[in-house]
């Protein structure tokens, strides 16, 4: 008779079906409302997955700016380097060509066979020999 | 509260980029598990509605990294757990610092318990247990885990598992019917 009244959580568990806590009305629809609203405003976190497809858009894209890289600076060196060799005596001021010495001269012209001759009757009228004007032309 | 079909929905949202999809997914699945384990261990709503968005926010902000080689819901407890007791042990004057009758008159004036004299006195039982008795009780009395992903969630042994839960059932009925 006292056997039966003894309590055991084994029976406890299989008999007791009523759930002794509560919560409000509509608590876990609301929570999960306000969860998603107040979470998705302000705390969004950056995902950022490497999977094939993401690898490959980097690929693609970083061979583009690399090509468009190479082929800009390609084009302005080509242009810089028709710029350069087109520099001659011809170009340079009479004004200017007094003042500088043969060396410079020299370091600027690159292309000997286009000097005008009138130039180099210039600087023969200049008392600058025919050796040194050969010698750095 | 495993959810094989949830867990496959949200990883494939997650590989999408689609974060509040699978967020959503996820509160579908595993909110109300979250609520009623941290409910076994506080007791109290009001604790319990606190700690439970700590829990969100926390596997709001790891979701994206989680790791899929383990379960989902053995890291979802693990972090449960962590936060239960961190909020246990930052309130001094949490209700396991009561006595059973004290314990018992907060229990009897809460608005959201509905429980008998006897469910009175289980639950004073089991606020009365060493934290990890009363851990290892809850999950297993009420959620049913098994004692592998216990020992994963609670460290320890399978042996030592079994013994605290052994000795937290003999405790409990003790307690029970000498009050």
């Amino acid at each position: 008779m006292h056997q039966s009244t003894m309590f055991s959580l084994h029976d406890h568990k299989t008999k007791s079906t009523k759930q002794p806590f509560k919560v409000p009305e509509g608590y876990f629809d609301q929570n999960k409302t306000n969860v998603l609203i107040t979470l998705g405003n302000k705390l969004s976190p950056k995902i950022i997955r490497f999977n094939a497809k993401n690898i490959a858009y980097f690929a693609v894209a970083a061979s583009i700016m690399l090509f468009v890289f190479i082929f800009n600076f390609s084009d302005a060196n080509k242009h810089f380097t028709i710029e350069n060799q087109q520099i001659t005596l011809v170009d340079i001021p009479e004004e200017y060509l007094e003042e500088i010495d043969l060396i410079e001269i020299s370091s600027l012209s690159n292309k000997p066979d286009t000097v005008d001759i009138e130039k180099i009757e210039y600087l023969i009228h200049q008392d600058i020999s025919l050796e040194l004007i050969a010698e750095n032309l | 509260m495993k959810n094989q079909k949830a867990e496959n929905q949200i990883k494939l949202h997650l590989e999408d980029g689609k974060l509040n999809l699978a967020f959503s997914v996820f509160i579908d699945a595993y909110q109300q598990n979250i609520y009623w384990q941290i409910r076994r261990f506080t007791t109290f709503h009001d604790d319990a509605n606190d700690i439970l968005q700590e829990v969100l926010i926390k596997i709001w902000q790891a979701l994206p990294k989680f790791r899929w080689d383990s379960a989902l819901s053995s890291w979802v407890y693990k972090i449960t757990l962590n936060e239960s007791l961190n909020h246990l042990r930052k309130n001094k004057n949490h209700l396991h610092q009561l006595s059973a009758n004290e314990y018992k008159n907060q229990l009897m004036a809460d608005v959201f318990f509905d429980g008998d004299e006897v469910e009175l006195k289980l639950q004073a039982a089991i606020a009365s247990l060493p934290e990890k008795q009363r851990l290892v009780f809850i999950y297993k009395y009420y959620q049913d885990i098994k004692y592998e992903e216990l020992a994963e969630i609670l460290g320890g042994t399978i042996g030592s598992l079994k013994a605290s839960y052994h000795h937290a059932v003999k405790k409990i009925e003790d307690f029970v019917n000498s009050n």
